[in-house]
């Protein structure tokens, strides 16, 4: 493998932290992934469907080259990678160093459970007494203080949830593998010392942490006699009283300091002195604790501290960079007026709660029942912006997804109930302003009956309904005539905004991070990932709430920024030399396979006669010798195998254990040490055989545990006889990259590239670069864009790396990743050749040109560009005008560009408080239908407001008409504009000085340009994504990524992002010499192919072609990814998948029937 | 409702709205309208007049003052406050209502609104009903006196008027003492029962306020002054306001 050179922590492990953790995997770097929970996935692990597909996809960021780094494995289950450590209720606990050198701490909580004895039987569960909210249900269902985190996690130990658990033991006593660790807490030994004057203080704590939560308490009335205690004897920690009469609790601090500085204290206080123990806490206090106590924050707070120095294990690791992945938190509506009734009224619930509902793994298994009564639910409403867009909860912001996530819960919810449900989705503006969403949307609508209604609903009742087709909870909201209605429902889903993630703020300042506004870390200028400080990046929703593609997107950029440190710093990506086992003779040798059978402890001779096991399995000539070892999953058992292996020199190894899926990287270490190809050794689980003779009570059957097992084995045995013995194909990659279009989306890529000592051939069309940031002034939030130009355009001039070739258009490409072979031509049509490995297609796009609202037959009719444009050169002079007109969606989000642009709302709000700023008198009115202010750019939308310009909403039918006057009727205006105002119900005929139009973005990547690289392009003519959301910037044809408006419309920020995570995706193959497949790829058995080429059809990742000249159908195996539908289609058998050869599947199957008849 | 189209181009001039974000605290919040229609679809009043506060609202910021100063819908709003209460960016409406309510000449304004706010001026009470301090002082001793002799569990209680140095200074709603004065007693007895030590005034015991509903400033602050004063003359800590 690669040299681990370089050392990156990834902190959270949610759908981001696994991109960024995975992406700097992939380019060889070592990864900590960590995460404060006790399960992967984050959100996610609780979200079953996602749209567009309204299903999972997860599985589609494992790394499609090098695939056997990793396993090929349900993500939501799991992630093992070479590279990647994963710590699980792990949080940072501090950070010194700098940029290439920090100096992490790390703290891991114990779960009181080992994870290696844990079979997950749940006897422990049966018999715990204790009943709590179910986290992962979002409270709708209860769980046992020891409990599974997820139920789908592999491994998935139990753990024990210290503050719900009572400490009984029961659970310890019916633990079948002794894994419980209860009784190793020895909570005696840890001492508390409460200082109080307060008698009955001193008696109630001591009776809380003393004879409940089994500590050691001694007590003290005063300051000095506490001093004369903790000289006596070493405490842990002091619970220590503010006001006392004499010496006072500050006073009594400084003292104890001295005298013991690991001694940790938290201070109690009455409200009246809190500022008092924020002081006490500047000179050593870790907390403090208000009084009156309330039990259920006192108590976890001291088995925290607990929890923290006593069990925690500490834990230091040097990186070069940090990436924060630490997600995002939810509005609670049952804080402050809750107008909604959200945990008072049955029904009405949070937008993850109602995932929940819908989910298999909820509270009603997926029957769309009201968790709390139990009454099917015919009729949802959802109400958007609960606690976003909403001054009242202090959110002058937008949450970016929950329109999305309302539509898409809508549509599963109407198929889960088999289209017997009614929907209604209450929104201010429903936006839609991802590629595809605009069409999502209208899908909803118009094929699914998912209505959607603009207007904020007021309040919620409960109320008898008023027929027998309606439900219980009314709401009442006005239409766009002003008429009120009143409708009943059985659920209402609270579409519920972003808050920020929790200790975002604290670790903020610790870090010296400055936040934004709102309350989320703040990134550099044109930066999603960079915060002020080098080497600490944010990937995802940690600087605000993001869609799974553009969290995806966002993960990749700030895995490029973290290996962009680490690298400058000197951890460089030079790879190893590849190592290939030397086999090619093993194809003439016979197999001589070693079996090693895990002894489970005891538990395997419990249930299985091992001598008639083996002698069953020696009757297989290809065995050559059988083994027991004892706990396969630890180090020393993982060890004798390897001991094993050197004294019996087999050339394959069948292990029988538990989890297959952990042991890819052990796997990789015994090859290393053995010799024999990793593809020639397997482990199969022969411990779930004995899994339903692990409960308490139930009989042993041994005999049916025996036939599991053996058949378990016989089939491992069959599999790797016929293993192909010979190294997995590979390509040779050409270590450069072309990147196609000089504006920002790809010079950011370029550069990117090159900073990591690639070279990269920059094409460019026109004779300069810049593309669109030549015509750009600033951004809405007011930072220039000429002087983030002129210093990448410097950046780009000075690298010795990057090749620029101006007045260059690609005309001819082939070839495959890691060699293409691209011929361009410049101004006089002289050709130019270029070799690389990869490609980016930055190719751009532009203001659309239109001929609606009468747009090129007034000088007063212009589109924003041309504002931008007349404003920065002064030829507009709107000192003199009165009366300005904006006009929204003009050609857009219709048939055919049925999208949102994105920019063009951002534009007109940036347009129209300049203009307002320049001349306060100027009336503003813009024209819109959707306000597609999304996330915080919601704050400018306010301030337009604020500032008096007016909104006028209208509909796509009905939209405004533009009217040039006669010179006569011209009233010294150039244009009028006939509107509607919905408000009002009447018509507007608005005097205008100028009128300016939102004509949104159309791309510039020709379908021709984009074939001769094999990608493809969407009906729009964007670039066409290998999956929308887990693989947002690669094409279907590996080595060819898209980044900038090429992709999609996005903002110069958002831009740079998927430049970024362009490069990323493309160094991950750069950074190899040799890139060597899967060990499950296709190959083609000659004779028999006809040349059909159903094969080449059918493949979804290009990676098969026809070679004329050769006459022979040929499979790049680094693009092939094993999925086997070539196999399966080939008429001729002549597509075979290796390790799924016919003889092989067929004698795993006689195998495994042989043992269960 | 007009159904002709409304003329629209440059600011006007000094617009009705303007006035009144001058006078509230961040102009009271009335540009920052998203049009949602959370508060017309709370408002008791919706509808009425073909009016609601949304379009209300909307009409104010288009600078339609004449519609907005002449519509009665005005004061068919009951100052409940339901549209703010539910309203996203926190708009005054009721303060829009109010400052349109005391556009109209005075005598114009609803005449039983009107005249409420008159009969409180015309004495100290501050009675809507126009009940004179002696008429309270009499219907207070005496429904005290009956309940006294009935109820003997409260032969002890207590209704005083200009009680110098109570803790608490209450008023009264004038319908109570003239209509239904059986309707005081079960407060009495609660105040009794926690042994509040309280007392009514024989000036501005009158605790409805029609004039503040009338949007006469004028008369409403001497309202509000008179029994203010009262309280401060008898030396009470805390005004309970019942209204």
């Amino acid at each position: 493998m690669k040299k681990k050179i370089g050392k990156a922590l990834v902190v959270g492990a949610g759908i981001s932290g696994i991109r960024s953790a995975l992406d700097l995997a992939e380019i060889g770097y070592g990864v900590t992934l960590i995460d404060r929970s006790p399960h992967l996935g984050g959100i996610l692990s609780q979200l079953d469907y996602q749209f567009p597909t309204d299903r999972c996809g997860m599985c589609k960021m494992l790394p499609l080259v090098d695939r056997d780094v990793s396993s090929q494995y349900c993500l939501r289950k799991g992630l093992f990678h070479e590279n990647i450590e994963i710590l699980l209720s792990t949080e940072l606990s501090s950070v010194e160093g700098e940029p290439g050198h920090f100096h992490v701490r790390l703290r891991q909580k114990s779960n009181w459970v080992d994870p290696d004895l844990c079979v997950g039987c749940g006897a422990c569960a049966q018999v715990c007494p204790v009943e709590v909210a179910d986290t992962f249900n979002a409270g709708l269902t209860s769980r046992k203080a020891i409990y599974l985190p997820v139920p789908h996690a592999i491994p998935n130990p139990y753990i024990i949830d210290m503050s719900a658990c009572t400490r009984c033991g029961a659970c310890e006593a019916v633990c079948p593998t002794g894994a419980i660790r209860l009784s190793e807490q020895e909570r005696k030994k840890f001492r508390i010392l409460v200082v109080d004057d307060e008698l009955i203080v001193r008696d109630s704590l001591k009776a809380w942490f003393d004879d409940e939560a089994g500590f050691t308490v001694d007590t003290s009335e005063s300051g000095p006699d506490a001093l004369d205690k903790l000289a006596e004897r070493s405490y842990q920690l002091m619970l220590l009283d503010i006001k006392m009469p004499g010496m006072d609790g500050v006073q009594v601090l400084q003292k104890a300091k001295e005298l013991s500085p690991d001694l940790q204290v938290l201070m109690m206080t009455a409200y009246a002195t809190v500022e008092t123990a924020v002081e006490a806490m500047k000179i050593g206090a870790i907390d403090y604790l208000i009084k009156p106590f309330d039990t259920e924050t006192l108590i976890p707070r001291v088995l925290r501290v607990y929890e923290e120095i006593e069990v925690s294990k500490g834990r230091e690791i040097e990186v070069g960079s940090l990436v924060f992945c630490g997600g995002t938190s939810y509005f609670d509506p049952a804080v402050g007026k809750n107008p909604f009734g959200y945990k008072e009224l049955p029904g009405v619930v949070t937008s993850l709660e109602f995932e929940r509902i819908l989910s298999g793994s909820g509270p009603s298994q997926g029957k769309l029942v009201r968790p709390n009564d139990g009454k099917p639910i015919k009729k949802v409403a959802w109400i958007q912006c609960v606690g976003s867009r909403d001054l009242q909860t202090n959110s002058d912001f937008c949450s970016n997804i929950c329109c999305m996530h309302s539509i898409k819960e809508a549509l599963v919810a109407k198929e889960k109930s088999g289209g017997d449900l009614e929907t209604a989705i209450f929104y201010m503006d429903m936006r839609t302003f991802g590629k595809s969403y605009q069409r999502y949307r209208e899908e909803a609508e118009r094929s699914h009956g998912v209505r959607f209604e603009r207007g904020r609903v007021h309040s919620i009742i409960l109320d008898k309904p008023a027929d027998e087709t309606g439900g219980d909870l009314k709401l009442s909201y006005t239409d766009s005539s002003g008429t009120v209605h009143e409708e009943h429902f059985d659920m209402t889903v609270l579409a519920v905004g972003q808050r920020p993630s929790i200790g975002a703020e604290e670790s903020a300042k610790a870090l010296d991070i400055p936040l934004n506004p709102w309350g989320y870390w703040e990134t550099e200028p044109f930066s999603m990932t960079r915060s002020r400080r080098d080497g600490i990046v944010l990937g995802g929703a940690y600087s605000g709430l993001k869609d799974i593609s553009e969290s995806v997107i966002q993960a990749s950029s700030a895995a490029l920024s973290a290996s962009r440190v680490i690298h400058s710093s000197g951890g460089g990506l030079a790879p190893e030399t590849k190592i290939v086992p030397e086999n090619a003779d093993l194809l003439r040798e016979r197999p001589k396979i070693l079996v090693t059978l895990c002894t489970c402890d005891d538990a395997f001779s419990k249930f299985i006669k091992g001598q008639e096991l083996v002698s069953r399995l020696e009757r297989d000539p290809a065995v050559n010798a059988i083994e027991f070892v004892e706990r396969t999953c630890t180090a020393t058992g993982w060890e004798s195998i390897a001991g094993l292996a050197e004294k019996h020199r087999p050339n394959r190894v069948l292990i029988g254990a538990c989890l297959p899926y952990v042991y890819a990287r052990k796997i990789g270490e015994l090859s290393r040490k053995s010799g024999i190809n990793p593809s020639l050794m397997d482990v199969v689980d022969i411990r779930s055989s004995l899994f339903p003779m692990l409960g308490p009570e139930e009989e042993a059957d041994s005999k049916q545990c025996a036939a599991m097992a053996e058949s378990t084995l016989l089939a491992g045995l069959a599999k790797l006889k016929r293993a192909n013995p010979s190294p997995a194909p590979g390509v040779r990659i050409h270590q450069r990259a072309l990147v196609v279009g000089g504006g920002i989306a790809g010079m950011t890529a370029a550069l990117a590239i090159a900073d990591h000592g690639f070279e990269v051939d920059l094409i460019e069309k026109e004779n300069q670069l810049g593309g669109n940031l030549s015509w750009l002034k600033s951004t809405l939030s007011g930072h220039s864009t000429h002087d983030l130009l002129n210093d990448t355009v410097t950046k780009i001039e000075k690298h010795p790396l990057i090749q620029v070739h101006l007045d260059s258009k690609v005309v001819t490409s082939f070839g495959q990743v890691g060699h293409f072979l691209t011929t361009t031509q410049d101004k006089d049509g002289q050709p130019e050749s270029f070799e690389h490995g990869v490609v980016i297609l930055a190719t751009g796009g532009e203001e659309a040109a239109t001929s609606s609202f009468n747009h090129g037959k007034n000088e007063a009719i212009i589109t924003q560009k041309e504002l931008e444009q007349g404003l920065e050169h002064n030829s507009i002079d709107t000192e003199k005008m009165e009366s300005i007109v904006m006009i929204q969606c003009v050609d857009s989000r219709m048939e055919p560009r049925n999208y949102c642009s994105r920019v063009c709302c951002s534009s007109a709000l940036k347009h129209a408080l300049a203009l307002k700023e320049k001349n306060a008198n100027v009336a503003i009115y813009i024209f819109y239908r959707d306000m597609m202010s999304y996330g915080f750019m919601e704050t400018y939308f306010t301030k337009a407001r604020k500032a008096g310009i007016i909104f006028i909403q209208y509909n796509v039918n009905e939209a405004p008409e533009v009217v040039i006057p006669d010179n006569a009727e011209r009233n010294g205006k150039a244009v009028q504009v006939h509107g509607y105002d919905p408000i009002l119900g009447r018509k507007v005929e608005i005097d205008a000085d100028l009128l300016v139009l939102s004509t949104g973005i159309v791309p510039n990547l020709p379908s021709g340009l984009a074939a001769s690289f094999g990608a493809s392009i969407d009906q729009d003519g964007f670039f066409a994504e290998a999956d929308t959301k887990w693989r947002p910037v690669d094409s279907m044809k590996e080595g060819v990524f898209a980044c900038g408006l090429a992709h999609s419309p996005r903002s110069i920020e958002e831009t740079i992002a998927t430049a970024e995570a362009a490069a990323q995706r493309s160094l991950r193959i750069l950074s190899q010499e040799y890139l060597s497949s899967g060990k499950v790829v296709a190959s083609v058995r000659h004779s028999l192919c006809s040349l059909c080429e159903r094969c080449i059809e059918v493949c979804p990742y290009e990676a098969r072609s026809l070679d004329r000249d050769l006459e022979k159908i040929l499979v790049n195996p680094v693009m092939c990814q094993g999925c086997g539908s070539c196999a399966a289609i080939c008429p001729n058998s002549a597509s075979v998948l290796e390790g799924f050869h016919e003889e092989q599947i067929f004698e795993t199957i006689d195998a495994l029937l042989e043992g269960t008849i | 409702m007009s159904s002709e189209t409304l003329k629209l181009g440059k600011k006007k001039q000094s617009i009705f709205i303007d006035k009144v974000k001058e006078l509230l605290p961040e102009g009271g919040n009335l540009g920052l309208c998203l049009t949602c229609g959370a508060c017309s679809s709370g408002c008791p009043a919706t509808g009425l007049e073909g009016m609601d506060p949304r379009k209300f609202l909307r009409m104010a910021s288009l600078g339609m003052d004449e519609e907005i100063t002449s519509t009665p819908w005005v004061w068919m709003c009951t100052m409940c406050q339901r549209c703010i209460y539910a309203c996203p960016m926190e708009i005054d409406i009721p303060q829009l209502v109010y400052y349109a309510r005391s556009a109209w000449p005075r005598e114009s304004r609803p005449k039983g609104i009107l005249g409420s706010c008159d009969m409180a001026l015309r004495n100290d009470s501050c009675s809507a009903m126009g009940a004179t301090p002696e008429d309270f002082s009499f219907v207070v001793e005496d429904v005290l006196e009956e309940y006294r002799e009935a109820q003997p569990e409260f032969k002890d209680m207590q209704a005083p008027i200009d009680k110098k140095g109570a803790y608490f200074f209450l008023n009264q709603n004038s319908r109570e003492p003239v209509t239904e004065p059986d309707e005081m007693v079960p407060l009495w007895k609660i105040l009794h029962i926690v042994g509040a030590d309280w007392t009514y005034g024989s000036k501005g015991w009158g605790g409805e306020n029609y004039c503040m509903f009338l949007a006469d400033d004028e008369a409403w602050e001497h309202i509000a002054r008179t029994a203010a004063k009262q309280a401060d003359e008898l030396g009470c800590k805390v005004f309970l306001n019942t209204e």
